[in-house]
């Protein structure tokens, strides 16, 4: 009798055992899933992975070969040569199609989704141009900024800049 | 004993699911422990890393850059030069200083612009009509709370040069022609005035870019027909 009773005792301790044991785990499998009940102490913080993207493109805006009077040269020896109207023209065709979601687009804009300007900063002179979209009120909080410093071949230090304004739709 | 193993078992289990429990309460309840901190860290320690990555490309772009404008004055000192040294004013002579070289030529004076540019670099070589500039490591460190990230790459720029396997063979058909005493004949394109001879080659050429200008240079040379260095056989 008490043989049968021990029995019955383990049985029953296993049977409410095994069912609470995987209840707690449940509990707290879909609490460290969903996660909404810490979220605000658990958000991961990226800052400053939008400079990434275009500091790239500026790196490649410099290596881009360009035809400048019947030869193949790089764009920052444009730069460094300072043939301001030359500049003018591949910077701004060189960047429209980078505001462009399709390249197709180049012509009539219609498919911007920037609004973009440039510096050329030299010793004693700064280049501005700009294009894309125009967005209204400029909101430099919301642009990306990025910034590239090179030699010429007399070795005097040149600065590019590029600020890109996205827009609501980007 | 099926009973004591099945007990054993649900110990064992239980137990489990404690340290299990107790580990999910540490990451979460505890903000402040190191493995927390990692985790939430993980969004900035890529951007750090991809940060590191860009400062590197920065790095090569600039000496591309430098490397660009040195090869464009090499080339022009080299060939404005007819690549052997200044003193010699373009003139050949074999078994002297005014004997090319051109390899190692080239090699030093592309090493005095690079120096202009006060760059630092390892080494220069000249192969297969490629020079191959060697700036060393480049290595970037930074540092959070959480992590010490190092990102460290070879520096190694490779750029299509003159064909120096030309121009050797070039000094060998003209060695050859002096000791057969050929000079006159040797070699199409060439003027003579009194004793100084005038070789061009318009098929060895260089395009380059300095300042404004677009400049192609071809490969020349002069001897001098009684001063060839080289004694002729009769």
């Amino acid at each position: 009798m008490r043989r049968l009773n021990k029995k019955a005792q383990e049985e029953g301790l296993e049977l409410i055992l095994i069912p609470v044991i995987l209840l707690i785990l449940l509990i707290f499998i879909i609490i460290f899933e969903t996660g909404g009940f810490f979220e605000k102490d658990r958000k991961i913080t990226i800052e400053n992975i939008k400079i990434s993207e275009d500091k790239l493109f500026l790196m490649n805006f410099l290596r881009s070969s360009i035809i400048y009077k019947e030869t193949d040269i790089k764009m920052f020896q444009l730069i460094a040569a300072r043939d301001e109207a030359e500049i003018e023209k591949n910077t701004k065709e060189i960047l429209d199609k980078y505001c462009q979601k399709h390249q197709n687009a180049l012509k009539d804009f219609k498919d911007n989704k920037c609004f973009w300007e440039f510096f050329i900063r030299y010793k004693d002179k700064e280049l501005y141009y700009s294009g894309g979209s125009y967005p209204g009120a400029l909101d430099i909080s919301t642009s990306f900024f990025s910034k590239i410093k090179l030699n010429d071949m007399n070795n005097e230090e040149i600065i590019i800049e590029l600020r890109r304004y996205p827009l609501e739709n980007e | 004993m099926n009973k004591k193993a099945k007990w054993g078992f649900l110990h064992f289990l239980l137990f489990t699911v404690f340290i299990i429990m107790a580990y999910i309460a540490y990451l979460t309840f505890f903000q402040d422990s190191e493995l927390n901190e990692f985790r939430s860290s993980i969004g900035e320690n890529e951007v750090l890393l991809t940060n590191l990555y860009q400062d590197y490309q920065e790095d090569i772009l600039k000496r591309e850059i430098i490397t660009q404008y040195s090869l464009d004055l090499t080339d022009k000192q080299f060939l404005e030069n007819n690549a052997v040294k200044e003193s010699c004013k373009g003139a050949w002579k074999f078994n002297s200083d005014c004997d090319p070289d051109f390899e190692s030529y080239y090699a030093e004076l592309l090493k005095n612009t690079l120096n202009n540019y006060k760059i630092k670099f390892n080494d220069i070589k000249i192969k297969n009509n490629q020079v191959i500039i060697n700036f060393g490591n480049l290595e970037y460190g930074n540092n959070t709370r959480i992590i010490n990230v190092t990102y460290k790459n070879e520096a190694v720029i490779t750029k299509k040069t003159l064909d120096f396997e030309q121009l050797n063979s070039i000094k060998e058909q003209l060695r050859s022609c002096i000791l057969q005493n050929k000079l006159d004949s040797c070699f199409a394109d060439k003027k003579e005035n009194k004793n100084i001879i005038t070789f061009n080659f318009n098929k060895i050429k260089r395009t380059i870019f300095i300042n404004s200008e677009v400049e192609t240079l071809y490969f020349n040379f002069k001897i001098d027909k009684d001063n060839t260095g080289l004694n002729p056989s009769f």
